[in-house]
């Protein structure tokens, strides 16, 4: 079984910081880009498989524009997707190829974890599991 | 020799413009507005005229007439929305034609019969309605999708800072023990722009709801100096300096609150967008009755397209987006609540002139 990565994409750094800071206390590897176009140029440097938490209205590159360029990529199922956002036409998103789920802002810890872990990715050894949920 | 007021019209229909537009640049929605946009659907309005008079019969418009005429009206009210004219400036626009025709017909010695002048006058007065009857309907549609745009807005940017906390509130939750200082931080952060968003949202809808302006007699120079001697700290930190260019004894009736507001929002406005340079602050009487103010910066010009959306409340088109995009939408309100208008000018490469035009008499004192 993989390790579980999660590449946390949102432009507003609060958000992030707390993801990423929720994400590694759950055992998550988490690694972390502004918008979708830092993102991109991460993806090579990534372990696989990674989940990709997207925000979709970012600058630079927006979460749509991220998902396009990744479709690309031979290898974009090892980047499974999961949308977030505060826009109400966000879920039409969830059909693009690619997306696994989509996530409205503002969500709980618990849905997104409970997602990630929906995914099957195993957890750090040293870590055993959600310490409370 | 024409024998019809609509061979007439027929003939002289190019000097009839003329003259029309003429007319419709005293006004000040005219004022800004090029030929072409000026022109816009008035001339096929004015063909459409002489041939709905000639196809009717001498007491009733024919029914096919009217129509092509109205849709011409429509087409014209919708294309003064467009331009930013208030309602009152597009039933002036048509009162503006029997003027101008009356004193071109006597300049022509031309005498239309009674009928063709009630002809005529039947097929203005629905030129007008269709005209405002299309311009209210686009407006209130544009005004309904502004809404739900801005709720739009207001939404999602309500949900940022609430995804912000719900997010640390679920690690705190997680992690137990004291706030670390990025916690307070975050917290605090998320807090701010959620006051900010509400904030906003409140004053947005206060200025939907201004006060009927309470009017007394404003001495204009004493105002402008009070405004100017506020704004000049701010204005010297920039290295723009200010000047006033105004009669000493220039005076109208105005709600002195509301006014004194709208200007200073245009002059802040001049200083922020104001690299260097003046900003001129200039008031004159203008005949028929109207006071009209001038603030005159140095922005380096507008982008291309932007003179009307500026008005729309939220609107911030500059780098500097400190404040919440108001401060235009409601100077042209305080116009609206005078009787006046507001329009901008653009002086491509140097700047814009905003021109506040009210009258100097308040209507109500008038009656």
């Amino acid at each position: 079984m993989p390790k579980a990565h999660v590449l946390v994409v949102d432009d507003d750094g609060e958000i992030r910081e707390t993801l990423v800071e929720l994400l590694e206390r759950e055992g998550y590897f988490c690694f972390e880009a502004a918008n979708g176009h830092s993102a991109l140029r991460k993806l090579d440097e990534l372990p696989r498989p990674c989940a990709v938490v997207l925000d979709v209205q970012m600058p630079v590159l927006d979460g749509q524009g991220f998902l396009d360029a990744l479709h690309h990529r031979s290898d974009h199922r090892d980047f499974p997707v999961i949308l977030i956002s505060a826009h109400p036409e966000t879920p039409k998103l969830g059909r693009l190829p690619g997306v696994v789920a989509v996530l409205m802002k503002p969500f709980g810890a618990d849905e997104l974890l409970q997602l990630l872990s929906g995914l099957g990715f195993e957890l750090k050894p040293e870590v055993e599991g959600p310490l409370d949920s | 020799v024409l024998q019809t007021l609509a061979e007439f019209l027929d003939t002289w229909q190019q000097e009839l413009i003329k003259r029309w537009m003429g007319a419709l640049r005293e006004t000040a929605a005219g004022a800004s507005l090029s030929e072409r946009q000026l022109e816009d659907r008035l001339l096929t309005y004015l063909r459409r005229l002489s041939e709905a008079l000639a196809h009717s019969d001498r007491t009733a418009p024919s029914p096919a007439a009217l129509a092509e005429t109205q849709r011409a009206a429509a087409e014209h009210g919708e294309q003064r929305l467009e331009l930013g004219y208030d309602i009152a400036a597009v039933v002036r626009d048509y009162a503006a034609l029997p003027a101008t025709l009356h004193a071109f017909l006597r300049e022509r010695g031309f005498e239309p019969s009674g009928e063709e002048v009630f002809g005529l006058s039947s097929f203005l007065v629905e030129g007008i309605a269709t005209a405002a009857h299309a311009y209210s309907l686009e407006r209130d549609a544009k005004v309904r999708e502004a809404a739900a745009q801005h709720t739009g807005f207001l939404v999602h940017d309500l949900r940022q800072p609430l995804q912000s906390l719900r997010l640390r509130f679920d690690l705190l939750e997680r992690r137990g023990g004291a706030l670390s200082h990025d916690d307070t931080r975050l917290i605090r952060s998320a807090l701010e722009s959620l006051s900010d968003q509400v904030d906003g949202a409140l004053r947005k809808s206060r200025l939907e709801a201004l006060p009927t302006p309470q009017m007394e007699t404003v001495a204009v120079k004493a105002l402008l100096d009070d405004l100017t001697n506020l704004v000049m700290p701010i204005a010297e930190a920039k290295g723009v300096s200010i000047s006033v260019e105004c009669e000493s004894e220039l005076a109208l009736e105005a709600d002195p609150r509301l006014l004194s507001s709208a200007l200073s929002n245009l002059v802040h406005n001049g200083v922020k967008f104001s690299e260097a340079g003046t900003v001129s602050l200039r008031a004159r009487a203008t005949k028929p009755g109207k006071v009209v103010f001038e603030v005159e910066d140095a922005c380096g010009g507008l982008p291309p397209g932007v003179t009307e959306k500026l008005f729309d409340p939220f609107v911030q088109l500059g780098e500097d987006r400190s404040g919440f995009g108001l401060g235009l939408a409601l100077a042209r309100r305080v116009a609206d609540l005078h009787g006046g208008a507001l329009r901008v000018h653009d002086l491509p490469g140097r700047g814009c002139v905003f021109v506040l035009e009210l009258p100097i008499r308040h209507l109500e004192t008038l009656q």
